[in-house]
């Protein structure tokens, strides 16, 4: 019982406050999630704005007396004359392996109802991919599982490979047979039955897809027992235009993480 | 209505010499304003009005609200405004307004710069941390 009192104290004695300065502006014109915002002179470029209410923007267009920023979330909420204020911080994500076998949003918040991502690590939305140069050639190949595209069309890692066809032809089901097969042979290599088998973790971007498209999914995957090596990124197309290219991003900058961790930026682009 | 493009650069450049020694001149801006009513150049409505937005900022940038839980008495008030003035120069303008909802301290806003010393901001401050 002491030590919680002590540690109690501690965190008390440990909480501060003092005098804030910040930086605000007054929200002028608001519509589709785009806000224009006259002040907050000492804004940066995509820096996140705090709206009332627990709502972030991000400042795209920096102008001389205003600033034209994208709201992330419900805008509904958002008035004209609504005060602002900048928060120095960058749009950031959270990213890492803690995020493998989770469904989350264009933010990186879980939406599977699994508790809260277990990753310490964040990542900027907004980066300049790395050049060229520093990237690994491809050399690996990506075993789709589907012999007629391994034999005819291999693909290798770090490439891209874009899916064409009319609708309900089997596109995403490639995908998510390709997603499956990758979690197959990751198991395999754990288990030792594959040698120098780098594991391959797929991220699945739902952008504008409905929600029930999106569990459907999920669920195949979780059956499967690909979920665990498997991000899915879900942006529906109940959610605004914000966070369906944010969710792209997202895509990006999770691969990314890992990518140059490896030390080939390109793996998962 | 949207102010045009074309309106907005003429209302930049009217802005841009409305100043003498980096203060707003007074009688620039009004002959300046006579000038456009009388000539009445293209779109003059909308040029007339982003430059009113423009010089409505720029005035902003030196006027400081301040803001209290309760009226501040006369000599905290002469105090506080002494001290604006020595940081930011005599020509500062200064009003006072009173918001409960602050609970209690100060919150003064000189421009888009805002020092937010109120209960209301530490109670709030408190809350983020212990979340």
């Amino acid at each position: 019982m002491s030590t919680i009192l002590q540690e109690l104290e501690a965190t008390i004695s440990g909480l501060k406050t003092d005098t804030t300065r910040s930086n605000v502006g007054t929200v002028r014109e608001i519509g589709d999630g785009v806000a224009k915002i006259e002040g907050l002179s000492d804004v940066m470029l995509n820096e996140m704005i705090e709206f009332p209410g627990g709502l972030y923007g991000i400042a795209l267009n920096l102008e001389e007396t205003e600033v034209g920023a994208i709201i992330v979330g419900d805008y509904t909420e958002i008035r004209e004359g609504t005060e602002v204020r900048t928060t120095g911080r960058l749009l950031s994500v959270p990213v890492g392996k803690g995020l493998l076998g989770r469904v989350v949003d264009a933010l990186g918040q879980p939406i599977d109802g699994k508790g809260p991502v277990k990753s310490d690590e964040t990542y900027p939305l907004e980066k300049i991919a790395p050049g060229i140069i520093k990237r690994k050639s491809v050399s690996v190949p990506v075993q789709t599982g589907i012999l007629p595209v391994d034999a005819m069309i291999p693909i290798g890692r770090g490439q891209r490979e874009l899916i064409i066809g009319d609708r309900a032809t089997g596109k995403t089901t490639i995908a998510i047979d390709t997603i499956i097969n990758q979690a197959r042979l990751n198991k395999a290599a754990e288990e030792g039955k594959i040698k120098n088998h780098k594991p391959l973790y797929c991220i699945y971007v739902g952008v504008g897809q409905k929600n029930m498209s999106i569990a459907r999914t999920v669920d195949v995957l979780e059956k499967a027992g690909a979920l665990a090596y498997t991000i899915v990124v879900s942006a529906p197309a109940s959610e605004g235009a914000t966070n369906l290219s944010r969710a792209v991003r997202r895509r990006c900058d999770g691969g990314m993480v890992h990518g140059e961790r490896n030390g080939c930026a390109d793996r998962f682009r | 209505m949207k102010s045009t493009k074309e309106a907005r650069k003429v209302s930049r450049q009217l802005f841009r010499h409305s100043f003498t020694s980096g203060k707003l001149d007074e009688e620039k801006i009004s002959h300046m304003v006579q000038t456009v009513l009388a000539t009445k150049p293209r779109r003059y409505v909308d040029v007339l009005k982003d430059y009113q937005r423009l010089l409505h900022l720029e005035a902003e940038k030196r006027h400081a609200v301040i803001e209290s839980a309760t009226p501040l008495n006369r000599s905290l008030g002469d105090r506080i405004v002494a001290n604006l003035q020595a940081r930011y120069g005599e020509d500062l303008t200064t009003e006072f307004r009173t918001n409960p909802e602050l609970l209690g301290g100060l919150r003064i806003k000189i421009g888009n710069d805002v020092w937010d010393g109120s209960v209301r901001n530490r109670l709030n401050q408190l809350q983020e941390k212990l979340q």
